[in-house]
């Protein structure tokens, strides 16, 4: 079903509930994978995607269409990871300065449904080591195929700056890929 | 029309019926008595008309000649197709249309005589790094197409009705009725007093605080006058929004040098700078 046409179905009190489960249907794969490659664990990226389609549920009509409703969703996803993973961070006596992804190692290595290859866990261990925001970058554009132009619409960042970022991120991976063979 | 001849004789019993003998077919009227003349007539118009009568001529010898003229001109025709020495590449005509296409638009975009625009100054310096990062990316993706992470069984097929289930009014926290108590006049008297009260000191110590504070900005002034103005632009990078640094950069300090500007800036504080953009 159409975006515009979710929006509007879910505007009439009558067919919210019916618009609801097309947009579930249509998003919750996308947004999960979205969290879980952030978040690395599993149970922490279901109780996350359900948090975030109740906000979508209170909020969906105040959304303003100004930006796609697949943005709009994933800006949502994207804030609420970032704030489970700073309070994760408080949790294990971190400070928010510091914005690498290694307090996630343990996490991951615990592997707890992850079915991948040794290529695949090297990579996720390379990805821990970029700074948070630079590792979701490289999710968006590496899994998720995403657009620089949508990323800045996403995360309210530049192309310029996306495309550097991205490019640091792949020389960091490279680097470690070479020196942990 | 019935004629008496031999031809019946001898075939008593084997004759055709005498109705069957009659003629079917009939003629316009009078046609027999002027058939004669129209025939007389017709030969003698047949005599005068002679070779003109299709209306049509051709030029004198004409097809005297015509026998020679048809062999000259195959022998023309065959050493023609022979004269051309010149070849092209093959399928030269076949992309010819497409060629000649993608250089008009070529000419609309770049009028001739004008050079296309310069890359950025250290785009060539960079661009090596940059096409590696694209082969090991190129790579990565060939070898590493997905993350690796799993789900348990039937786990989206759940899912749905668990955040409708959370969606449900029922799931809605209750809302705490607020409690609203009326006050009596004697203790609305008490704490009029005492407002009054606060507010005759808060206001002493507001007066006391700004005369202090007036003593104080002096002396901040001076120190600030004694702190180097590139020590203040790089303190409020750190803690202020770009509007902020281009307002400083714009009033306070002019680069000597327009070109160039950042070459002199590590790799690693372009990075950390981008992340804190991000």
């Amino acid at each position: 079903m159409e975006d515009a046409l979710i929006i509007s179905k879910f505007a009439d009190e009558r067919t919210r509930e019916e618009a609801f489960g097309y947009l579930l249907k249509k998003y919750q794969q996308k947004i999960y994978w979205h969290v879980r490659r952030m978040v690395i664990n599993h149970d922490d990226a279901d109780d996350l995607v359900q948090d975030i389609f109740v906000k979508v549920w209170r909020n969906l009509d105040k959304f303003r269409e100004d930006s796609q409703l697949y943005t709009w969703l994933y800006r949502i996803a994207t804030n609420e990871c970032i704030t489970f993973l700073n309070k994760k961070k408080q949790k294990q006596n971190m400070s928010l300065d510091d914005d690498s992804s290694a307090y996630l190692a343990d996490t991951l290595a615990e592997g707890s449904y992850f079915n991948g290859d040794k290529a695949q866990m090297k990579l996720q261990q390379a990805l821990l080591t970029l700074p948070e925001k630079q590792r979701l970058v490289f999710n968006m554009k590496y899994f998720e195929d995403l657009k620089y132009d949508e990323i800045s619409e996403i995360l309210g960042t530049s192309v310029g700056a996306l495309k550097a970022s991205y490019h640091l991120a792949v020389k960091k991976i490279e680097h470690f890929f070479a020196s942990n063979d | 029309m019935k004629e008496n001849n031999t031809y019946h004789e001898g075939m008593d019993g084997l004759n055709v019926p005498e109705s069957c003998r009659l003629n079917p077919f009939v003629v316009p009227e009078n046609y027999f008595d002027g058939l004669s003349s129209s025939i007389h007539a017709q030969v003698g118009l047949e005599k005068n008309v002679g070779v003109e009568r299709h209306g049509f001529t051709v030029p004198e010898d004409y097809f005297d000649l015509l026998n020679t003229r048809i062999t000259a001109q195959i022998r023309l025709e065959s050493q023609l197709s022979k004269a051309e020495p010149w070849e092209v590449p093959a399928g030269y005509f076949a992309a010819l249309t497409s060629n000649i296409q993608q250089q008009t638009r070529l000419e609309r975009i770049l009028p001739s005589g004008q050079e296309l625009p310069s890359p950025p100054a250290d785009y060539f310096d960079h661009l090596p790094d940059r096409i590696q990062a694209r082969i090991f990316e190129e790579k990565l993706k060939s070898n590493i197409p997905a993350a690796g992470f799993a789900v348990p069984d039937q786990y989206f097929d759940g899912l749905t009705s668990s955040i409708i289930s959370k969606t449900s009014p029922e799931h809605e926290k209750p809302k705490e009725p607020v409690v609203i108590r009326s006050l009596r006049i004697d203790q609305w008297i008490r704490y009029a007093a005492a407002a009054c009260v606060a507010t005759v000191l808060g206001t002493a110590s507001y007066n006391a605080v700004l005369n202090q504070e007036e003593q104080n900005e002096d002396n901040i002034e001076a120190h600030l006058a004694s702190i180097p103005e590139q020590e203040i632009i790089n303190y409020l990078a750190s803690s202020n929004d770009s509007d902020d640094i281009l307002y400083i950069t714009e009033y306070l300090y002019q680069p000597e040098e327009s070109e160039g500007v950042g070459s002199h800036i590590k790799e690693d504080d372009i990075e950390d700078y981008l992340n804190y953009m991000l």
